[in-house]
């Protein structure tokens, strides 16, 4: 395990800044006093926000769901006020543009967004056309923009889709082709938000590293707003903290991330290696500083070195395997072409046993999603075959199969279809011929259960997208299928949005329910999943216990995925201290899962000087 | 907003700028609603007076009036004039009357705009155009022998319609349209379809007769299909309607100048 010493820094360098604010650069974007009210909101969705953002300068946006991150960025383009009307304060101005008096056709020559969600930003008939069209409207000579649309496929590992059409990508390929969208203007300001939500983790390294080197060498500013602490920490110059519309602090992200209480206080989850830092501190330890990045984790590890001793035997040994029920859900050598000619699926064969959490993990088109629709009967395998309980599911309607496994997909607006949100959860019940005090009740049940009970009259679309896709699993319990299947349920959730749907899912696994979970957040699943599958183009490459899979790290790189922060930092520290599992080597001598496991291996060295 | 609340900042007059318009519609709100219509041209309902040409209508008819009452006049009929052009080629199955279908669209859903308009007197314009409309369609059936009694009662329809129109139940149907009560918006909407559905189809059937004259004993046989026709168009108006019209405001994109909602 290998860490950089060197934190990559663009342009912009952390001595540059003083109490949080960036000396001698030009601002490029200035907002004075912004408040703004949806036209149906009933309060100020932004408040009094004062913020200067430089030339060159990556900053990050952090805060909990409903913080106003997307309102901020949407007004920096003009879309809020223009498109969407409410009631604007203050100013901004973006290259020296007032964004309510300048038409968001002129600010989008300086500026290029990549929104929350893809979908709402493919329009092309093809992955090229997709790219071609914002360079085309700024009139880009031809010869350049075929330049460009080679450049930014490729930086976004979609060379080789050029003619496909977006409809076609999996979510987290449309992710990739907005954000090669927008890399291929190269513009002054360059706005993100949580454009990695659905990548890999390696594909988001290789997309903000390619972002990052765009900021240092073409001078351009960048705003990122993401859930994700470590990859602020590790990227961006200064850290914007919001909540509930207001600016509670902007500085550098070793000050932000270390600032334990303001944190806790705004739903914030810290680096891991931050958190590992902090923990030691509560255990009466000493570290140098509170790191935030890998690379400054290693640097405050070095120090502590001779006061310290690793316990490998402290780690929690793993569980001893459950038994589990009877095969609920079995594929076998199940294969799948879709109808352009690529290869889904490839000998797929897995069985889960009733009772069992499983989580599927794999980089982005590993064949994920298509393999759960077989379990579903909304694809027909080409080759193979799908047994339910037994019952092979291309006899069985769609509807015989929904009724015993539930499913909330990728994208919760595709389930959504009722107007207000107790409609939604009632929907399918209603269809079953339930009726009467038995629907309220589950309805009921189903609204309480995720904390929807206050909007239960809301349109579904006026709820935020975390809101909604918690409407669709709402929607899924009061169905009460005795197999439950959540593709990616966390995107776009804040931490602690995120634990709530996985505690949601511990509950129903508790209940006795099986249930599996597709997710590219690995740092989650701890606590709540017993198997890892691990999946690469169509065929699985794994399949573990988590401990064991966490740890295989080689594997984990070869589909795109990386372990989470606190277990690479755990393999560092087994190589510094040269610790090895007899049977399985150095990256499984310290087999933690989290970073309160890996601090319970630190002890006060006895011999220490 | 209390006055603690009162932010710092200046209020801003807020405005679409610079960003292509039709009569207060953006244009990207226009292509939207022609690529709707052209996909709901695919979907034929088989109920229809034309029965001597197809006997079925195209679902996107159903919310030409709903179209009109989200773009406003002009925007209302572009987007139906374009969704209906492309439909006639890509769903030739459902384009009964032809190229005619085209200018029956456009005139549809601008009468939607009308109903909802707040001010200004095209409700007058488009009253005389569907009384002369009215007027040469029962006045033709009578150079045919079908008889006054018989062409009265064939189209009680779309006279009903024209007396809403009239009447101020095109205010009612224009306030409920604009209420926030699902169940007022979908009377509203109901009310509201009824009448642009009915007068919209006099000014079809007017068109369509002048070529295609049915005979007395087809008159006969339309009596009960014509509001049984509009019924349908009405249900799957409404139906419609409340959801778009509960979708826009939730999302709570910017309206345009016209809409009714």
């Amino acid at each position: 395990m290998i860490i950089n010493e060197q934190t990559p820094r663009g342009p912009v360098e952390a001595s540059a800044f003083e109490n949080g604010r960036l000396m001698n650069h030009d601002p490029t974007i200035c907002i004075e006093n912004l408040s703004y009210q949806y036209p149906r909101s009933p309060g100020l969705v932004l408040r009094d926000i004062n913020l200067s953002i430089h030339k060159g300068e990556f900053l990050g946006i952090i805060g909990p769901t409903g913080a106003g991150k997307t309102t901020l960025c949407l007004a920096l383009n003009g879309i809020v006020p223009q498109f969407y009307g409410g009631r604007f304060f203050g100013h901004v101005t973006v290259a020296g543009l007032d964004t309510v008096d300048n038409p968001i056709h002129l600010l989008a020559q300086h500026m290029a967004m990549v929104f929350q969600d893809p979908e709402t930003q493919l329009i092309a008939n093809s992955v090229e056309d997709e790219v071609a069209f914002g360079l085309e409207n700024v009139r880009v000579p031809r010869d350049e923009i075929q330049k460009r649309i080679r450049w930014a496929l490729e930086t976004v590992r979609l060379d080789g889709m050029e003619k496909k059409h977006p409809s076609e990508l999996s979510g987290g390929e449309k992710q990739r082709l907005s954000i090669a969208a927008a890399l291929a203007l190269q513009p002054e300001v360059l706005v993100l938000d949580e454009p990695t939500s659905q990548l890999d983790p390696l594909g988001k390294q290789q997309v903000l590293a390619t972002i990052r080197e765009l900021n240092a060498h073409l001078g351009i500013t960048v705003i990122l707003v993401s859930h994700a602490s470590e990859e602020i920490a590790e990227f961006v110059d200064r850290v914007a903290l919001l909540a509930n519309g207001e600016l509670v602090d902007v500085d550098i992200p070793s000050r932000i991330f270390a600032h334990a209480d303001l944190l806790r206080q705004h739903a914030i989850r810290p680096p891991q290696v931050a958190s590992f830092y902090m923990e030691l501190r509560d255990r009466g330890f000493e570290p140098p500083s509170i790191p935030v990045t890998l690379g400054e984790a290693a640097r405050a590890y070095e120090p502590m070195r001779t006061l310290i001793e690793v316990n490998p035997l402290a780690v929690p040994s793993e569980a001893s395997e459950e038994a589990f029920g009877s095969v609920v859900l079995s594929a076998q050598g199940v294969e799948h072409v879709y109808p352009d000619g690529t290869k889904a699926l490839r000998g797929v064969s897995l069985d889960v046993r009733e009772g069992e959490y499983l989580v599927v993990v794999g980089q982005n088109g590993a064949g994920k999603t298509t393999l759960v629709k077989h379990f579903l009967h909304l694809l027909e395998a080409t080759a193979g075959r799908v047994l339910l309980n037994g019952q092979d599911v291309s006899n069985l309607e769609v509807s015989e199969v929904a009724q015993r496994v539930g499913f909330v997909a990728q994208n919760p607006d595709n389930q959504i279809f009722n107007t207000t949100v107790e409609a939604e959860v009632a929907f399918a019940l209603q269809n079953l011929g339930i009726a009467g005090p038995e629907l309220a009740e589950r309805v009921e049940e189903s609204l309480l259960t995720m904390g929807l009970a206050d909007y239960r009259t809301w349109h579904p679309l006026s709820l935020p997208k975390g809101d909604r896709a918690r409407l669709v699993i709402a929607a899924m319990l009061a169905m009460q299928p005795d197999v439950l299947i959540f593709d990616e349920p966390t995107t776009g959730q804040d931490y602690y949005g995120a634990k709530r749907i996985l505690d949601v899912t511990r509950q129903l696994h508790q209940a006795g329910k099986t249930v599996i979970v597709i997710t590219h957040h690995l740092y989650l699943v701890p606590g709540y999943a017993e198997r890892v599958v691990v999946m690469g183009k169509g065929v699985i490459l794994l399949d573990a216990p988590i401990r064991k899979a966490f740890h295989e790290a080689a594997l984990l790189r070869s589909t795109y995925l990386a372990p989470p922060q606190i277990v690479q930092f755990a393999q560092h520290i087994a190589s510094r201290e040269n610790l090895s599992s007899p049977s399985l080597g150095q990256d499984h001598a310290l087999p933690i899962l989290t970073y309160e496991e890996l601090a319970a291996c630190i002890t006060e060295r006895k011999d220490k000087a | 907003m209390t006055a603690s609340e009162e932010p710092k900042g200046e209020e801003r007059e807020v405005k679409w700028i610079g960003g292509v318009e039709i009569d207060g519609a953006p244009i990207a709100y226009i292509i939207v609603w022609s690529a709707v219509l052209a996909v709901l041209s695919f979907v034929p309902i088989p109920v229809s007076a034309v029965l001597g040409i197809g006997g079925t209508f195209p679902t996107s008819q159903a919310v030409y009036a709903l179209v009109g009452f989200v773009l406003g006049p002009w925007a209302g009929a572009l987007a139906a004039g374009i969704g209906r052009s492309i439909g006639i080629f890509t769903a030739p199955h459902t384009a009964t009357a032809g190229v005619a279908s085209v200018a029956i669209a456009m005139v549809w859903a601008a009468a939607g705009g009308i109903l909802v308009e707040k001010k200004g007197r095209s409700w007058l314009l488009a009253l005389v155009v569907f009384v002369l409309a009215y007027v040469g369609l029962v006045g033709r059936a009578l150079t045919i022998d079908v008889g006054l009694g018989l062409a009265l009662q064939t189209t009680l329809t779309n006279l009903s319609g024209l007396i809403l129109w009239i009447l101020p139940t095109r205010i009612l149907a224009r306030a409920y349209i604009g209420e926030e009560n699902p169940a007022r918006l979908a009377g509203g909407l109901a009310l509201g379809c009824w009448i642009v559905n009915t007068c919209s189809h006099t000014f079809a059937n007017a068109l369509l007769y002048y070529t295609n004259p049915w005979p007395a004993n087809i008159w006969r046989i339309l009596i009960p299909i014509i509001p049984a026709e509009q019924g349908f168009r009405v249900v799957v108006g409404t139906v419609i309607g409340v959801g778009v019209i509960t979708g826009l405001r939730a999302i709570g994109l910017v309206k345009p100048a016209k809409a009714g909602y």
